[in-house]
């Protein structure tokens, strides 16, 4: 059905050079440094936000070296502290706040809606570069005197320690107004580049979980450049708004700084779960089960995530009245994570499964989402948070949902649109044992540090009680498992660039719009504004070939509308009526839901 | 495809990027992309209004004192040279519409001389402040000399109260970042301006005019509530 | 008036040793049991699913239909649940700020990286005494380390109790708790207060002794103990101020101070290199070498001089450096200090025995 849900007026002729896919248009290194296209720009991103991945995960490898015994294991308590503040900074501002949305996100948002390009392929462009700059600058930091505040820049300590927190901060700074231009690019774009035919209705599902993100990038990060900007000004001209000395008050910044980084956990984790929706529907054959239901609890998400900043701050001397308003909404917020959960187990009752390593990420992300999530129930219970707080279990608490969560979602994300982006397909079974070894992996690591900080271990401690050892021990071994699965996966992902088959342009047999153009795409994505009349997920109207061979039409490269295999249950795209926004009959049943 | 193929493009100018269909999706997009841009910078601003509610609540008598300092009668002038060239800007957009290239490079002249007077009547005010010693926190240095009394029938004042200098930090990172925004103002209207005069504008495209009329009034917007915080109450 | 209702720890949570304990618990077990059943169903669900309806050649998926009712069921059911923990965990968070009115009031003064605790008498030690059944409110404030360095967060965190607060410079935060079993504590400091980054290389034996971080690591090393000690106990100590523990060994007692407060800048080891301050081994008794030329023997009074008023006499080499005033310790704690300090010194002999005899007035 792909071919034909992207049809062309009949008018077309000749292809000519525009044939050649986006990756061989022009292959000299300049066209890479100023492309327009948004899928090299995607490809830069993900080139840069992986490297940042290896980077903090050098740094994670160093913190449980350190802690796999008690005293000095390999460093001084100096450098720890600087190793898990750089640790979280680079993995937080430079790995996985960009991943999905800059990465995958500009590959396939504008493919996925039938256009050619963002809406402001310059803007798009500058993003890079004002990412490039901030990591530039936080290159600098980590090199001149590098930074021991924690990810989170507390006040006073930021203020009056030694090291180069100026850098470090004008680096978060710049690389917030990277995150800002990426989200006003993709509201205009979805807002006014879809292809006709494409209502809102029938959006795919990692559309609207990248434009809820972007909503959130809008309008919260500001708050975090304003924040880090008076930071600056404080240690700079010492204004007196955060230091006590001079009538400030620190907690007033904690009150900034979580303003942001609340919603941005959900500029994290939105990316993940738009990634898993597209990849269950894929491997179950079958719509998401409660589509709107969907589509909405990300909105919801987004719109929530912005009144529970309180509860990081619930022992930092808030008024009982605050607190309770921040617990309160706190636990609302479930609701909309537990709507997708279900209907993405629903998804799978009565679908057709298969189990390639991409479905396998997706469902690795429900059940360590939903173990991060549910602690995040403990967290959000005053009683129970003040035992809890800055302990291992939040820092438990926050790798299930991060690393669990976005982190799975993203590499299987990548499992699934490799084949698209570079026309090569990898090796599976590699694949599944580097899955095996990150899960494996992921669990000792991080299944211990809930034990660990429940029985009152302290979080940004260099070293611990002897008490700790054994939990310590196997967490840091855990670790070093996971590490394993990832450089599996790296090896994996090399021998597919070098030596992988070539891919079809529809391996997994998908009825995802990004799924009919050419493997990789050619550089305008489509030869004409497709016009679609149907949705992403409309299996039932493919034929019984294309659900269990993928999509033989689409195999030739060209993407023409292919005449050959136009399936039964499609409407003919000739005969479908020249407006486009009017959906085919079988799909109006599906929209009432 | 790319547009040189498609002989149904042919009727625009070039200035149609070829990823759009038609003018108005370019239009609405451009247009969606700028207030979006407007809606953060109204939240970049926030974090220093919130400060400025958070610091006036707790010290009531340090703000009373430094506003007292500032000259209301210097602030309302350029509030009104704001308030002008954003009608100026508003009307060059206008102009553009209507396709009067010449009368379009007028207002946005005007708009641009606007801005250079309020950017030069803050020189006068700064350096004022600077000479008295009003800055912001640690050098905070007041010349009791020149401060105004700032409670009715006070006589002499000997001392300003103590967390004044908060008042001063807030007042200059927020004129700051403002003027900042208007200097930015001044290098896109200018930018806009030559474009006019080059001929790239017409009757069917005058998107950057628009645009960049938008974000003078968000500037000239931030400063109608900077004036009476500061200044007035 | 001395039995016991706390308990032992469990797999999952610490020892339980306050009237807030049992609540915090019961609470923190119903929602791991909520958890434990959605999770159960949820991924069980799941697992069957994929399994029941695996590819199957022939087989194909059905389009999801209408099921607005489940959806609804499922988006609005969970609030039950939800609104259950919130008010638990409200009500007891409200439990945990109001503190009874006949709360014996001890202060916690925290700095990079000590802790020190002041009694209503004026007792005061580096490791905390209370007695058991009684509420305690522990009105905590930051503290500068030096006389240049600003004070920064902290937060006080015993496990056992089940209670923690941030202490935020500039401001007085406080908590209680009710003890309810005789013991030794753990306590943290649960909020990142950094370390000095200026010193030079540290030995292991300066991080880490006796199965725990020493102050020089900095966050990590801000440890302290709570001991809960019966009434009568308690009361004995708030009269002769050596905590019982010690038996009446003042060397051990001015070790534990001298861990406590001086270790961030003293090492105590005859050979070793200084480090911010002078190497404390064969102190007292020796002639020490001042700034600005002479010298002056380190005597008893030479000693309680350095501790009280360290810019008196500045010992020679150490100019640039500048040690904080322990004035605030209470005379009986200097006194232990010395002691400690003599008995690391094979000329300290004279030293302790003026300071036995002083205490035997
Ligand atoms: C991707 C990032 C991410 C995500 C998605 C979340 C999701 C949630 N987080 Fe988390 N959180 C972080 C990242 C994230 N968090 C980080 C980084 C920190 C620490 C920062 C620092 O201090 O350095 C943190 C810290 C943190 C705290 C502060 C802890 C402390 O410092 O004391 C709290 C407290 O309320 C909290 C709560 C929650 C809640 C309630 C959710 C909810 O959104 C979870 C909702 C999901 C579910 C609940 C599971 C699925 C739902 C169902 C199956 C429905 C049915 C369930 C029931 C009714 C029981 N988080
Ligand atoms: C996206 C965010 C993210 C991710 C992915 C991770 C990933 C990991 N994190 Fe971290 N973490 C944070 C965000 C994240 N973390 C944050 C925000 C903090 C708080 C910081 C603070 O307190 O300020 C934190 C803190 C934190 C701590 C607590 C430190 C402390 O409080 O003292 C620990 C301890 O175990 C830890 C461990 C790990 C581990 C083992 C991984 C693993 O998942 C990493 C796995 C990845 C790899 C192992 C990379 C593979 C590389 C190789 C195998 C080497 C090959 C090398 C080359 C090819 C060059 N993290
Ligand atoms: C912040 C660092 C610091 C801390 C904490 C500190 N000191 Fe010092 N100390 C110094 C410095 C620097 C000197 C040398 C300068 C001087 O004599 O004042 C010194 C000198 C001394 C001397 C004089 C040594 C001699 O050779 O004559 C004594 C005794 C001493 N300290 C005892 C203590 C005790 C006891 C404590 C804990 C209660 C303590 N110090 C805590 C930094 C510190
Ligand atoms: Cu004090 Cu951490
Ligand atoms: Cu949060």
């Amino acid at each position: 059905m792909t071919a034909q849900a992207t049809t062309a007026t009949p008018s077309h002729t000749g292809h000519g050079h525009d044939d050649a896919d986006y990756l061989r248009v022009d292959t000299s290194p300049l066209s890479w440094i100023v492309t327009l296209d948004h899928k090299r720009l995607g490809i830069l991103y993900l080139a840069s936000t992986l490297t940042m991945f290896f980077v903090g995960g050098v740094y994670a490898l160093l913190i449980r070296t350190e802690l796999l015994t008690p005293g000095r294991t390999i460093m001084d308590p100096d450098t720890y502290n600087k190793v898990f503040t750089l640790h979280g900074a680079i993995m937080v501002f430079l790995f996985i706040i960009p991943s999905v949305p800059a990465a995958l996100g500009n590959f396939f948002l504008p493919i996925m809606l039938g256009a050619k390009d963002v809406a402001f392929p310059r803007l798009n462009l500058a993003s890079f570069y004002v990412y490039v700059v901030g990591a530039a600058f936080a290159l600098f930091s980590i090199f001149s005197n590098s930074v021991d505040t924690g990810w989170t820049f507390y006040t006073p300590y930021s203020q009056t320690t030694s090291t180069s927190t100026i850098s470090m901060t004008l680096a978060v700074f710049i690389l917030g107004f990277s995150s800002i231009l990426t989200g006003v690019n993709f509201m205009a774009t979805v807002h006014k580049l879809r292809a006709p035919g494409l209502h809102w209705k029938r959006l795919p599902l990692f559309v609207w979980g990248i434009y809820a993100t972007a909503v959130i990038q809008v309008l919260a990060t500001p708050v975090l450049a304003i924040t880090l900007l008076m930071l600056l000004m404080e240690k700079v001209l010492s204004i007196g708004w955060f230091d006590p000395r001079l009538g400030g008050d620190p907690v007033l910044f904690q009150h900034f700084f979580w303003f942001y980084s609340h919603p941005a956990v959900y500029i994290m984790i939105l990316p993940g779960m738009a990634v898993v929706n597209e990849i269950i529907a894929t491997f179950s054959r079958r719509k998401i089960f409660g589509y709107m239901f969907v589509a909405m609890s990300s909105v919801g998400l987004a719109l929530l995530g912005f009144l529970v900043w309180g509860h990081h701050m619930f022992v930092a001397g808030m008024s009982e009245y605050a607190t309770m308003v921040f617990s309160g909404l706190t636990f609302l917020v479930a609701i909309p994570s537990g709507v997708k959960v279900f209907n993405w187990v629903a998804t799978l009752y009565n679908g057709s499964v298969s189990f390639q390593s991409p479905m396998l990420y997706a469902l690795a992300f429900i059940v360590l989402f939903t173990i991060g999530g549910l602690t995040g129930l403990f967290l959000g219970t005053l009683s129970v948070d003040v035992h809890l707080h800055d302990t291992y279990f939040v820092v438990a608490h926050f790798h299930y949902v991060m690393v669990g969560g976005t982190v799975i979602g993203f590499i299987g994300g990548l499992h699934y649109w490799w084949p698209k982006m570079t026309g090569k397909m990898f090796d599976e079974r590699l694949a599944k044992v580097a899955f095996a070894f990150v899960f494996v992996g992921f669990n000792m690591t991080f299944l211990t540090q809930f034990v660990m900080g429940s029985q009152g271990m302290p979080r940004r401690y260099y070293d611990y009680l002897d008490q700790f050892q054994p939990l310590h021990g196997f967490s840091s071994v855990g670790a070093y498992v996971l590490g394993v699965g990832f450089l599996i996966m790296l090896v994996m992902f090399a021998l597919s660039l070098f030596r992988g088959e070539a891919a079809p342009p529809n391996p997994w047999g998908s009825a995802g719009f990004e799924w009919a153009t050419a493997s990789p795409p050619i550089a305008h994505n489509f030869h004409h504004t497709p016009v679609i009349h149907r949705g992403p997920y409309d299996y039932h109207l493919a034929t019984e070939e294309e659900l269990f061979d993928g999509f033989p039409a689409a195999a030739q490269k060209t993407a023409a509308p292919a005449k050959t295999a136009a399936p039964a249950a499609a409407p003919d795209p000739e005969k479908a009526p020249a407006k486009a926004a009017e959906p085919a009959p079988p799909a109006r049943r599906e929209e009432e839901e | 495809m790319a547009s040189s193929h498609d002989p149904s493009r042919a009727k625009w100018g070039s200035w149609l990027q070829h990823h759009f269909e038609e003018p108005v999706q370019q239009f609405e997009a451009a247009k969606l992309g700028m207030w979006l841009f407007l809606a953060q910078e109204v939240l970049f601003f926030s974090g220093l209004f919130v400060a400025y509610g958070v610091y006036r609540v707790a010290y009531p008598e340090a703000f009373a004192a430094g506003s007292a300092q500032l000259d209301w009668k210097i602030g309302f002038f350029n509030t009104c040279v704001l308030l002008f060239s954003s009608f100026t800007a508003a009307m060059a957009v206008r102009a553009a519409q209507l396709g009067r290239r010449q009368e379009t490079s007028i207002h946005l002249a005007i708009t641009i001389v606007c801005a250079f007077v309020f950017l030069g009547v803050k020189y006068v005010e700064y350096s004022a402040k600077f000479e008295h010693g009003l800055l912001p926190g640690n050098h905070f240095a007041p010349d009791m000399a020149h401060v105004h009394p700032w409670l009715e029938g006070a006589a002499a004042v000997t001392e300003l109260p103590v967390k004044t200098h908060v008042f001063f930090g807030i007042y200059f990172c927020l004129t700051g970042l403002h003027g900042i925004h208007v200097a930015i103002g001044i290098g896109v209207l200018a930018w806009v301006l030559i474009r006019n005069v080059r001929g790239e504008f017409s009757k069917d495209y005058w998107t950057p005019v628009d645009l960049v009329a938008l974000y003078w009034h968000l500037v000239d917007l931030v400063w109608i509530y900077l004036f009476p915080l500061l200044y007035l109450i | 008036m001395n039995d016991q209702t706390g308990y032992d720890a469990t797999i999952q949570l610490p020892e339980g040793a306050s009237t807030l304990a049992p609540h915090v618990d019961s609470l923190y077990y119903d929602i791991y049991w909520i958890s434990v059943a959605f999770f159960v169903a949820i991924v069980g669900c799941m697992v069957w699913f994929a399994y029941r309806f695996r590819r199957k050649k022939g087989v194909k998926s059905k389009p999801p239909g209408h099921h607005t009712a489940l959806e609804l069921f499922w988006t609005f059911s969970p609030l039950l649940l939800l609104g259950y923990m919130f008010h638990q965990g409200f009500d007891g968070f409200m439990r945990m700020s109001i503190a009874p009115e006949n709360a014996l009031n001890i202060r916690a003064e925290a700095r990079q990286w000590s802790w020190t605790f002041i009694h209503p008498s004026g007792r005061t030690e580096g490791e905390m005494t209370v007695p058991i059944h009684r509420p305690v409110r522990v009105i905590m404030s930051s503290h500068p380390r030096g006389a240049s360095s600003p004070a920064v967060l902290h937060s006080f965190f015993v496990p056992a109790l089940r209670v923690k607060r941030d202490i935020v410079p500039g401001m007085y935060t406080s908590l209680w708790f009710e003890a309810t079993r005789l013991g030794t504590y753990d306590i943290y400091c649960a909020e990142y207060c950094g370390l000095d980054p200026i010193r030079g290389e540290l030995t292991d034996a300066q991080l880490h002794a006796n199965g725990r971080p020493l102050p020089s690591s900095g966050h990590s090393g801000m440890l302290s103990r709570l001991h809960v000690v019966s009434a009568e106990e308690w009361v004995e100590f708030d009269r002769v101020g050596i905590p019982a523990r010690f038996n009446g060994d003042h060397v051990a007692w001015g070790e534990e101070i001298f861990g406590q407060h001086c270790t961030a800048c003293h090492v105590i080891e005859a050979g070793q290199p200084a480090t911010v301050g002078p190497n404390l081994a064969n102190v007292v008794g020796y002639d020490q070498p001042l700034a600005g030329g002479g010298s002056h023997m380190a005597d008893l009074d030479y000693m309680r001089e350095s501790i009280r008023e360290p810019g008196a006499a500045i010992v020679a080499g150490f100019e640039s450096a500048a040690m904080p005033s322990f004035s605030s310790l209470p005379e009986a704690n200097i006194d232990a200090l010395i002691q400690y300090l003599a008995s690391r010194s094979d000329r300290g002999a004279e030293v302790i025995a003026q300071l036995e005899a002083s205490r035997q007035e």
